[in-house]
């Protein structure tokens, strides 16, 4: 459902990814790897559409309605309504939105989108509810401002529930794992799990091998300056954990 | 500088308050357009530089000092005050001495208890000094070695004999005068100062130094600096400053202009520590000082860091005109004041090209019955698209008699701005001092950590032999009044 | 009715307000006197004097104006349907007092609720009160502004609310200044004084509307020049809510407040059209244990200028001082913010903090802020911030990830803004009230901007949505 081919991208005039491929297909979980600075997150803003980065050639296609679409041309939303979803990093605040109001736009823009009715309050607060404990989360979260004063943990779940509002058919988490404790690290994953689909796909962009146990990967990929240079199944993760990347990077330049 | 710290508190006060006894050269008290003419004729002034003088005089005598400043004192009598003195050694005319082997050896001993060899076989290392003593610049040390590197680095009053050129293209461009009263004033009466030229793409060999001295009585200082650094240069400039204790306030009222070209950086900083008065407020300078730079050059650079620890009224706002696109400006301040110095200090930003950033860091200590004003002004015009700015303001108040103000004023005419303001208010105390000292931390310690704490963006900003000097002289400070 | 150039003739207007007073006592004029006197002691302020460096009065000066006499609206049984429509905006069980272009209408339905026991007009409670009782209002901090004092001199009708002590008002007081189209260029100089007595606690909303807001018709402009002076006794409790809503209007209002010991004030100024407006808002602890709430939100278009001057004086310990303004400026408009907070020798243990943020969404818009601290002793609490810029790169591309649109996500991080600052309103009635009114404007702004406005069809968008209109799903 999403082919990349050749990407090269560049942010303030820096080159990050170099010539970068990866295919996934629906039902697939991939997880991408690498060292610091190989451009993990950068793959996550583009396919986003994240205007601070420019695309230099290369391109990415995305399966809609059974037809590859470029994705290149699409705005970031136009993206998201077609069904990719990036979990960001680093969730961004925004004082003064209330999680509710906020979550609604998103999921009426889906529904405007696919020709559906949009919801109603009413209907969208029974379908708010029912993600809330489908992910086990506490509905206090849709009363709140987006992210704020959420703490690093909640920030992520809050990326998962979102997820669960849209139902993406690409999911990209890009460190999702990063910073959360042992026990929010097994809610967040639990989350995913449940949203896991035969016709949907996961990519998590991560730097441990940790979160790999809960979510297991088909493929597990490392990315380094810009290009995947390796491509395994899930033992490949306990290997880069067990020995780092120096082996596999020795492998690569020789 | 290190046996500072040992002496004993109630030396320390001020020690650099000594008065060097000394021949002068120098006019009666009392300004007008025949002082002007005087002044121009004692230093051989080319036509340019008695014009730039006689239409300053004359615009000065219609202005009014100004009273926005949150600063209180008596009326200035400017006919009470003398606008020429100079050591008699110093050749009179056009040029400087020839040599540093000419200077009269009571003002190299002067400077050696100041602290600063001229003396050629003591001179610091990697630094270059010009001293100014009173009206007049008595010697430039590493003339040679910076003559090499195709830098000028001389007295103001050399450079408009030897560089007419240079200094009729800049003089008064920056700061015109025009400008305000003292830099009226200034313009007409300006002395001498430093004169600083880096060539294109060259970086300076050495940190430059200007160290003003204001010794005898009844004299105003009034130079002016001047630092050009053509596209590419980059150029570490260094000024201190000490004055005699004496019980009449004096004057100092000082211009200094920069500019930079295309990727052109000037770091410029100041250890100002004039006398500030006794403790009852009696005596010090009054520094009125227009300071300002335009960083007219595309990507280019100007940072001022300052730390202020004497004068018993300042009143200065380094500045920075980002014309250029993608320049920078940055102000970093400690302002300390104890007893009942009055200090009014603070910067502006004014941007006018695209993407242009600055940052404003500002410390300020006020201790006894000081008055202590950050005053900022940050101004992003229409045509700054995409400007930044970020102001961090931060007071500290030492006991409970003092005063902490700030005044920032933000001023944004384009949409694409990001602005940001912030200000803190801390304080510390005896207790916080005993606090320490039942860790096991002396008061020195203690003094020095809290100092380090509150200031460590600025200091980390000075270049590292300046640093020592302006840190062990706020820590000074700064104990004799917690204590 | 004389005509009169505004603050140019204050004198000449004087001497026309003196010959239509009720009150001809003598202490009365010469207090009055006294008021303008000092007043304009200072002279007419330019742009050279601090106070008034990014207000120009040009506007104001430049302007003719009819100095409203008579206390009592005269012109008969208002239209119901303005009854109605007024009515409409009411706080919630709140008891209306309503000026019709500066002449009191005590008619009014809903105005009979009123209780003699608390309230006066100006010009009953200027005959029954002696000199003591109102020198004391007239030397409040802030009465030597021009504004301030103008008003005290020529005010010609107000409201004088005195409660007993411990006496709480149930309902809210919510005094509604209209301009019609029948007085276009009225000079409505009205007064309002409110003294909270030990224990007791009452809630005052103060609105000054014309009729654009309701028919959106545009209209010349009348000016308000208004002064409501807060006293509040120990343990006193008053919540003021200002709404500011008179597009092509000039506006000078003065707020001053004196806060005894224990006592909480708590203040919100809404400021969303007016052609010019300068609102001063002065507060002094006078002792310990106040706490005092100044927010504030400032939306502005087309050429409108809104310039916010607040003082607070910590004169004395453990006061507490908690202060928002924010604003949004589109088109033309132009803010001004300058929050000065003292805190003197004896305001050990106070606490102040102060924050002032500007977003722009237009090239041609301009904030000048200027948030001042002074202070004087050192165990306090302060700090202050502000910032001024645009909508928030990553905050946008965070909601256009979550499949909203630019345009409608633009409006929600307008909405957010300006909410930030509404949701802090603790009473539940007010916050709903102020984020009518502040929904007026999105819906104000979209049917004066052309379609074609990129930030227009994202408010319009936004209006039809109402993405905020929901409390909870």
């Amino acid at each position: 459902m999403l082919e990349i081919k050749n990407l090269h991208a560049a942010v303030d005039g820096k080159e990050i990814l170099s010539g970068l491929n990866l295919k996934v297909n629906a039902g697939e979980v991939h997880a991408i790897m690498g060292p610091n600075g190989s451009g993990k997150s950068t793959l996550s803003k583009v396919l986003a559409g994240h205007p601070d980065y420019t695309v230099s050639s290369g391109h990415i296609e995305f399966e809609v309605n059974l037809r590859m679409k470029n994705v290149l041309d699409m705005a970031p939303e136009e993206r998201a309504r077609n069904g990719i979803f990036l979990a960001f990093q680093y969730p961004v605040e925004i004082p003064g939105v209330p999680n509710s109001a906020f979550l609604k736009a998103s999921y009426n823009a889906i529904c405007k989108h696919q020709g559906a009715k949009e919801a109603t309050d009413e209907m969208f607060g029974r379908i708010l509810i029912e993600k809330c404990k489908l992910l086990n989360m506490d509905e206090k979260f849709i009363d709140r401002e987006v992210n704020v004063a959420f703490s690093g943990g909640e920030k992520k779940r809050n990326e998962i529930l979102q997820m669960a509002v849209i139902q993406p058919r690409l999911a990209f988490l890009d460190e999702t794992d990063s910073g959360l404790d042992v026990d929010s690290l097994r809610i967040v994953a639990e989350g995913v799990n449940k949203l896991r689909k035969k016709d949907n796909a996961i990519v998590l962009v991560t730097h441990y091998q940790r979160i790999l146990n809960y979510i297991v990967p088909d493929f597990v990929h490392v990315l380094y300056k810009g290009r995947i240079i390796k491509t395994g199944g899930k033992e490949l993760a306990l290997q880069i954990e067990a020995n780092g990347y120096d082996q596999i990077l020795k492998e690569f330049q020789n | 500088m290190a046996e500072i710290v040992k002496e004993n508190l109630t030396d320390r006060e001020y020690k650099y308050g000594f008065e060097t006894i000394i021949e002068t050269d120098q006019f009666p008290m009392g300004l007008s357009e025949d002082v002007v003419n005087k002044i121009a004729d004692k230093r051989n002034d080319p036509q340019f530089v008695r014009d730039f003088r006689l239409k300053a005089y004359r615009h000065w005598l219609t202005l009014k000092e100004p009273t926005w400043a949150d600063v209180r004192y008596p009326k200035i009598d400017f006919q009470g005050i003398r606008y020429y003195s100079a050591p008699k050694s110093k050749p009179d005319g056009a040029t400087g001495p020839a040599s540093l082997a000419d200077i009269d050896p009571e003002l190299i001993e002067t400077f050696n208890k100041l602290g600063i060899p001229l003396g050629e076989q003591k001179r610091l290392t990697g630094v270059a000094i010009d001293v100014v003593f009173d009206s007049v610049s008595v010697g430039t040390s590493h003339q040679e070695e910076l003559a090499a590197a195709g830098v000028i680095f001389c007295s103001l009053t050399e450079a408009i004999q030897k560089h007419p050129e240079i200094v009729e293209k800049h003089l008064g461009k920056i700061v015109p005068y025009k400008d305000n009263y003292y830099a009226a004033l200034n313009s007409a009466v300006f002395t001498d100062g430093s004169f600083v030229y880096i060539p294109k793409g060259v970086r300076c060999p050495l940190d430059l130094s200007t160290y003003f001295r204001i010794n005898a009585k009844e004299t105003g200082q009034f130079e002016r600096t001047l630092i050009v650094a053509e596209a590419g240069s980059y150029v570490s400039y260094l000024e201190g400053c000490t004055a005699p204790m004496r019980d009449e306030n004096q004057l100092h009222a000082a211009v200094v202009e920069l500019i930079t070209f295309d990727d052109a950086e000037i770091k410029y900083s100041t250890v100002q520590n004039w006398y500030s008065g006794d403790k009852d407020g009696r005596g010090g300078i009054y520094n009125f000082v227009t300071k300002r730079g335009l960083c007219q050059g595309t990507n280019s650079k100007i940072s001022w860091t300052q730390v202020e620890s004497g004068s018993s009224i300042t009143w200065k706002y380094p500045s920075v005109i980002l014309q250029g696109d993608n320049s920078s400006g940055e102000f970093y301040s400690v302002a300390l004041t104890n007893h009942r110095m009055q200090a009014d200090t603070g910067t502006k930003m004014v941007h006018i090209g695209k993407n242009t950033s600055s940052r404003i860091i500002s410390k300020g200590i006020s201790c006894d019955q000081s008055r202590n004003t950050y005053r900022g002004q940050v101004k992003i015009l229409p045509s700054a698209e995409s400007a930044r700015n970020y102001s961090q303001c931060d007071s500290m108040l030492v006991g409970d008699q003092c005063t902490a103000n700030t005044h920032p004023y933000l001023e944004v005419k384009n949409k694409s701005a990001i602005v940001e303001h912030e200000a803190t208010t801390s304080k510390i105390s005896g207790d916080h001092i005993f606090y320490m000292k039942s860790r096991g931390v002396d008061e020195e310690g203690a003094v020095s950590l809290l100092l380090h704490g509150f200031c460590k963006e600025v200091f980390k900003t000075l270049p590292l032999e300046f640093s020592i000097e302006a840190v062990k002289l706020l820590e000074m400070k700064l104990e004799g009044s917690v204590g | 009715m004389t005509t009169f150039s505004t603050i140019q003739s204050i004198q000449e207007a004087w001497s026309v307000r003196k010959t239509g007073l009720q009150d001809t006592r003598r202490q009365t004029i010469e207090r009055r006197e006294r008021a303008i006197n000092l007043a304009l002691a200072k002279g007419i302020p330019n742009t050279r004097d601090e106070e008034w460096k990014y207000t120009s009065l040009r506007p104001l000066i430049d302007r003719q104006f009819d100095l409203i006499d008579g206390l009592r609206h005269d012109g008969g049984p208002v239209d119901g349907s303005l009854v109605a429509r007024i009515n409409a905006r009411l706080a919630v069980n709140a008891i209306p007092i309503v000026f019709i272009n500066g002449r009191l209408d005590l008619s009014w339905p809903g105005s009979e609720a009123l209780d003699s026991d608390y309230f006066r007009t100006l010009s009953e409670a200027e005959l029954e009160e002696d000199s003591t009782f109102w020198d004391e209002w007239q030397s409040t901090q802030g009465m030597d502004q021009l504004f301030a004092g103008i008003n005290a001199g020529l005010a010609h009708e107000g409201v004088v609310l005195v409660l007993n002590a411990e006496q709480f008002l149930k309902r809210p007081i919510h005094i509604i200044h209209l301009a019609t189209k029948d007085h276009p260029n009225a000079a409505r100089i009205n007064r309002v004084v409110v003294s909270v007595p030990e224990l007791a606690d009452v809630i005052v909303y103060e609105e000054f509307i014309s009729m654009d807001v309701l028919s959106l018709k545009p209209r010349v402009g009348e000016w308000t020049n208004s002064l409501t002076q807060f006293k509040l006794g120990p343990k006193a409790k008053c919540a003021y809510y200002r709404i500011v809503s008179s597009p092509n209007s000039f506006h000078t209002g003065s707020v001053t407040a004196v806060l005894d010991r224990d006592s909480q004030l708590d203040t919100f100024s809404l400021a969303i059209g007016s052609r010019f407006a300068r609102i001063n808002i002065d507060v002094k602890f006078t002792a310990p244990g106040a706490e005092c709430t100044l927010d504030g939100l400032y939306l502005l278009q087309g050429e409108e200028h809104v310039d916010h001057h607040t003082t607070v004086d910590h004169t004395v310990g453990n006061c507490k001082t908690n202060q928002l303004y924010k604003g949004i400026l589109a088109d033309k408009g132009r803010a001004v913010f300058n929050g000065k907070i003292y805190l003197r020798k004896d305001a050990q243990g106070s606490e102040a903090y102060q924050s002032n943020k500007n977003l722009l969404l237009s090239s041609e818009a301009e904030v000048d802020t200027k948030p001042q601290l002074e202070i004087d002793a050192n165990d306090v609490k302060a700090t202050h911030g502000a910032a001024i810029g645009s909508i928030n790169p990553a905050e946008l591309f965070y909601l256009r990830s979550r499949c909203i649109g630019e345009a409608e996500a633009t409006a929600m991080l307008c909405h957010g803004f300006a909410e930030e600052c509404v949701m802090k309103v603790k009473d539940d009635d007010a916050r709903a009230l102020l984020r009518d009114r502040v929904r007026e404007w999105f819906k104000l702004f979209a049917l004066t901007h052309s379609p074609s406005d990129p930030l227009t069809t994202k408010v319009i968008d936004l209006a039809a949505r109402k993405i905020l209109n929901e409390e909870k799903p």
